[in-house]
């Protein structure tokens, strides 16, 4: 289990989807394929109706992911708490799997001091693991107000990962792209220094093709780690993701 | 995976908030088959609230939260550190880990020791700075505690330090960020982040907790900065440089000034080291009276220090003695303690 190595997509959005691929499709297929999809919505009087929350919490239920909705003021803070409290669940699924198999009880069915001990087991387990972690981020008009607190969050996400024992790869896919595409992947592994580079271009246009933006990050996130070769991914391609059924 | 499955792993409704209590409501621990009647809620942080619950005659305070394994590994901690009998435990003493539903939801808490007392941020602005001394003074040998079991505190800012009311004891409360040395931070506040203000690693070390300290001083000596720059939105690193010149020119911190300096150049790396400064600083404070005194208005009753005018000026009167009042005393007392000595040997 030390070898697993955990694949998170960490949407970031105010709005709903109104371009390309249903997004709660997409969330699906990339837990079919091992990647957990978490969603933040940022809440915004003008944009995050109810629908916009609805879908959020959609797509994080079919990506075997959490969702949260928070102000831009707390977005630093749950990109972390979600990103860990995932892995968590991951390891728990594994773990229970294995009690099950062993004892036929499930972490949460042992008594307390047993508990302790899980708990302690799957902490030092989630602090060793590998992550890959995706960060999808919404760059459509409502969000140029947030693109600074997002840059700062982005930064301090970074940091926390960096505390980790493990490896961590970190990738940024925008969406829409600056240039009029559905997606941009604007990095794929990043260092802080790239990061910073990177973040520093975020720029809000367009529409909110959410769908093709998972479909785009989980393609990333599921590319083998062979050192930057580049791919010839469909993904790629302006307007990627349109269609899943190539990636599947 | 069916949605059912969904379901029952993320047990914790969309926001990962326990349902709310109210107070009367009854909290039944699965394993220790105890009931607490819920008095009132203490507070809520990100992923949990604390309440306290009446069990029998007594009252304690209960943290509640979805997160089965953030509870386990907090009541883990601080029931491991409370075992081996140590003297110098500083956290709430715990009772129990137990487990419960409410409305159908699985939830995860522990019975502790409930502190009654003020947070240290209203402490000092009721009762003055000149408390921050004696405060962080207590502080250290707490945290010195807490590092001795090769653990930082992690979460360290004035609302998670509270001083009883009955005898100004300062407790550590919200053991959510302890973290053993070397790995990350588990929960941690902007401000008191090194990390945050581009100052080091989030990794658990006694610097770590050392710079949430110096930070917590100069909040409570300048309190009106934290909320403004937070609210800013600017990043920390963008604000470093700035902030540095604060403390560097900021009358009301001149006293501490060589300490925050030495925390943050790397010369005070441990608690005890930053203990002697502390102590040597309060001691300069009060030979600084009138200085001091003037600036933060403490004061003291006229009538218990008539023989000491000549070094007090222009002081309000307030109405509790403080300590510095007595310490004063106290070195007079033992001055003429002295001197009679004296005056005995020469006769």
């Amino acid at each position: 289990m030390s070898n697993q190595i955990f694949r998170q997509i960490l949407l970031i959005t105010d709005g709903c989807s109104n371009v390309g691929t249903d997004p709660v499709y997409a969330a699906q297929v990339a837990k079919e394929k091992g990647v957990a999809v978490n969603v933040i919505a940022l809440l915004d009087r003008e944009t995050a109706g109810r629908s916009g929350q609805q879908e959020a919490q959609n797509i994080a239920a079919a990506g075997g992911g959490l969702c949260r909705i928070v102000t831009v003021g707390q977005l630093a803070q749950t990109m972390q708490m979600v990103t860990q409290q995932t892995m968590q669940l991951t390891l728990q699924q594994v773990v229970n799997r294995e009690l099950r198999a062993i004892v036929g009880q499930e972490t949460e069915e042992l008594p307390p001091e047993t508990r302790m001990r899980v708990a302690k087991y799957m902490d030092d387990l989630g602090d060793a693991a590998e992550l890959h972690l995706a960060l999808t981020i919404d760059m459509s008009a409502s969000m140029l107000p947030k693109i600074p607190a997002m840059r700062d969050a982005i930064r301090d996400l970074e940091l926390s990962l960096q505390a980790r024992s493990g490896h961590h790869e970190l990738a940024i896919v925008a969406f829409p792209g600056e240039g009029g595409e559905d997606v941009a992947v604007l990095c794929r592994r990043g260092t802080l220094a790239e990061l910073n580079a990177l973040t520093s271009q975020l720029k809000a246009s367009g529409s909110t093709p959410t769908g093709p933006a998972i479909v785009t990050s989980m393609n990333v996130l599921l590319q083998p780690s062979d050192g930057g070769v580049p791919r010839k991914g469909k993904d790629e391609r302006p307007g990627g993701g349109e269609d899943v059924s190539y990636v599947v | 995976m069916s949605v059912r499955a969904v379901v029952k792993m993320f047990p914790t409704s969309f926001d990962g908030m326990p349902p709310l209590l109210e107070s009367g409501a009854r909290l039944h621990g699965k394993w220790s088959g105890r009931t607490y009647s819920i008095v009132k809620q203490l507070g809520s942080g990100a992923n949990g609230v604390v309440y306290a619950g009446r069990l029998g005659d007594q009252i304690q305070a209960i943290k509640l939260s979805c997160q089965a394994a953030d509870i386990a590994l907090e009541y883990k901690a601080l029931s491991e550190w409370q075992k081996t009998g140590s003297a110098t435990f500083a956290g709430p003493r715990v009772y129990e880990l137990d487990d419960a539903v409410i409305h159908n939801t699985p939830c995860f808490f522990y019975a502790m020791e409930y502190v009654r007392g003020e947070t240290m941020d209203r402490f000092v602005s009721r009762r003055g700075v000149k408390w921050v001394g004696p405060l962080i003074l207590q502080l250290l040998t707490s945290l010195y505690a807490v590092h001795q079991t090769r653990h930082a505190f992690g979460d360290l800012k004035t609302e998670n330090v509270l001083v009883q009311t009955r005898d100004a004891k300062v407790r550590l409360i919200d053991f959510g960020g302890m973290t053993p040395f070397g790995r990350g931070v588990r929960q941690f506040t902007k401000w008191y982040d090194r990390a945050w203000w581009g100052q080091g690693e989030r990794k658990a070390d006694p610097t770590y907790d050392l710079f949430a300290l110096t930070q917590m001083i100069c909040a409570l000596c300048l309190p009106e900065f934290e909320k403004k720059w937070i609210d800013s939105n600017r990043p920390g690193p963008e604000l470093w440089g700035e902030w540095v010149r604060v403390i560097e020119r900021d009358e009301r911190v001149r006293l501490w000034k060589p300490i925050v300096q030495s925390v943050w150049n790397g010369h005070i790396v441990n608690t005890l080291a930053m203990r002697d400064a502390v102590r040597r600083a309060v001691v300069k404070g009060i030979v600084d009276l009138p200085k001091v005194s003037a600036t933060t208005g403490t004061g003291r009753k006229p009538h218990e220090n008539k023989r000491l005018t000549s070094v007090q000026t222009n002081h309000k009167s307030k109405p509790d003695a403080d300590w510095t009042t007595w310490f004063l005393v106290l070195s007079a007392a033992a001055a003429c303690f002295a001197g009679t000595f004296v005056w005995h040997i020469w006769s």
